[in-house]
């Protein structure tokens, strides 16, 4: 379990920092994620841990989406002033890892593309953003996205088309480039 | 099998993994020994039922307990009826099971602790 976990943590780490656009929160998800990883499921079978894990992860993320979106409206309720609630929202793309594993002529447009890669990726809708990510990043099939993701096939190949096509169109001066 | 698009957009968040700054790698590193640790002390009392926690965080409690208090009057009223937009707002919550769930929920309370001390402060 602990070889699994460290194999994954950086991943996991990215996907909720993608999907909350907040480091410490991010950080917490994956807490959330890897302790009940490891209370319900550690006697599973190994093959079924990846999916598994993902799937907790995912539901992590939406309940932290869940919880913002109440959250914001409690603090209106409360009438706390908008400037302070500007000021705990953190800049995502300050959020974001630098490059720092590049060489600096290792092309100037690589990093751009990746600046320009977080910020679509957190512009997506959430289902579309995890189902891109379980698709192309982890390479979940699509059945095994569905599992996941707790949904039908058939929204798999919906989400990940309009995901798809979504970053295309995002990105398309890199896209064109190469 | 994936197009050149998508193998490079792979590409680049590996990448980004690599380049997790070591701070936050350590963190990531404690997370994992924390949540393997957590697994033999699964039968430990919840964090909030332990009266350390209650003792520290008397003030998230006492908001918690007063707003229970105030949805069980406004149940329990006779005459109740909405007559401002914090009563329209508190029957909202009560008839959304989302936001009832993250109100039966104690970290709901430390965090609007930790908001209300925050505008405290800023006064």
């Amino acid at each position: 379990m602990q070889y699994f976990l460290s194999s994954i943590e950086g991943r996991a780490f990215r996907i909720a920092q993608i999907a909350t656009g907040n480091r410490d929160d991010a950080l917490d998800i994956v807490q959330d994620a890897m302790i009940k990883m490891v209370q319900n499921y550690s006697m599973h079978a190994k093959d079924e841990w990846k999916a598994l894990f993902y799937s907790i992860l995912q539901t992590r993320i939406l309940d932290w989406h869940r919880r913002q979106k109440v959250r914001n409206r409690f603090r209106s309720w409360f009438n706390w002033n908008s400037a302070e609630n500007e000021d705990d929202e953190e800049d995502f793309i300050a959020q974001q890892p630098a490059n720092q594993a590049y060489a600096p002529d290792v092309k100037l447009q690589d990093a751009q593309f990746m600046d320009d890669l977080n910020t679509a990726l957190s512009t997506l809708p959430l289902r579309q953003q995890q189902v891109f990510l379980m698709r192309v990043w982890e390479g979940l099939d699509i059945a095994e996205t569905a599992t996941v993701m707790q949904c039908s096939e058939s929204s798999v190949k919906t989400h990940y088309a309009r995901a798809l096509e979504k970053l295309r169109g995002q990105l398309a001066q890199h896209h064109e480039v190469n | 099998m994936q197009t050149d698009f998508e193998n490079r957009i792979k590409a680049n968040l590996d990448a980004s993994v690599n380049s997790i700054d070591a701070d936050t790698r350590k963190q990531l590193a404690d997370i994992r020994r924390q949540s393997l640790q957590a697994n033999t002390s699964s039968l430990a009392p919840a964090r909030w039922l332990t009266l350390s926690f209650l003792h520290q965080h008397w003030l998230a409690v006492t908001a918690m307990m007063v707003v229970f208090s105030l949805v069980a009057f406004m149940l329990l009223s006779p005459s109740a009826s909405p007559t401002n937009h914090q009563d329209l707002a508190l029957l909202e919550a009560l008839n959304n099971a989302e936001d009832l769930e993250v109100m039966s929920d104690p970290d709901f309370y430390l965090w609007a602790d930790e908001v209300l001390m925050e505008e405290t402060h800023a006064l």
